[in-house]
């Protein structure tokens, strides 16, 4: 009975310090990600702002510039949806990670799945515009495709 | 952030350190159980030059905020 109690124990340990190392890579993936995401967000911003401000300073008398921007902002929409989407999924996936006691939760990886699918879609949409977006971080692009 | 060898092997030895924690219990040898734990978890504390811990990460991530484009201000520039 103790043998068969300390057999369960130990593989109890593994399984536990199994999921906190994936925990952890989670965490590490999710730091390494925070950077190029929120410059993408800045690069988005300051490129609309620039359009934006070009815009008013050439406008001509009897021009409409709220028709100009009006028409700006609906070419910036997929983009902004697209970050925003992209931002969503990162928040989400620190939720899963934190939220997770153990690391073992399947959420993590579906989180972090759902983050690649939309920072491939916002790098289509941004290319598509001349906006460069740096590509998903190799870590996160490895560990979704190693896991089933 | 990537994981380096060294975090690897500061994991692996908290891992068997935990496991022969356990098992040094299990066994009636609590004594041994304390020193094993203390000597793996210094020695993966050493390799883990970073000194973070799984918790320390998880702590350390944010939320980023939303989008600010110029025609949210009043819909203007």
């Amino acid at each position: 009975m103790t043998r068969v109690a300390g057999i369960a124990a130990v593989l109890s340990f593994v399984v536990f310090a199994a999921c906190a190392t994936t925990r952890q890579t989670h965490a590490s993936i999710a730091g390494t990600a925070y950077a190029p995401i929120t410059s993408a967000k800045a690069a988005i911003e300051a490129s609309a702002f620039n359009d934006a401000a070009r815009l008013r300073l050439e406008a001509r008398p009897g021009d409409d510039l709220d028709r100009q921007i009006a028409l700006l902002r609906e070419q910036y929409a997929p983009l902004e949806r697209a970050m925003s989407a992209l931002i969503l999924a990162y928040n989400a996936y620190v939720d899963a990670i934190q939220g997770a006691r153990s690391g073992g939760d399947d959420a993590q990886l579906e989180a972090a799945r759902a983050l690649l699918v939309q920072w491939r879609d916002l790098r289509r949409v941004a290319g598509s515009l001349g906006i460069p977006v740096e590509a998903a971080p190799a870590e996160l692009v490895e560990f979704t495709r190693s896991r089933p | 952030m990537s994981r380096s060898r060294d975090d690897i092997a500061a994991d692996l030895l908290e891992a068997l350190g935990g496991m022969a924690t356990t098992v040094a219990s299990v066994v009636g040898r609590p004594d041994a159980a304390i020193a094993v734990r203390a000597v793996t978890q210094a020695a993966a504390d050493a390799i883990r030059k970073r000194g973070a811990t799984t918790s320390q990460l998880v702590e350390a991530l944010r939320h980023i905020g939303p989008v600010r484009m110029p025609w949210d201000r009043e819909g203007k520039p």
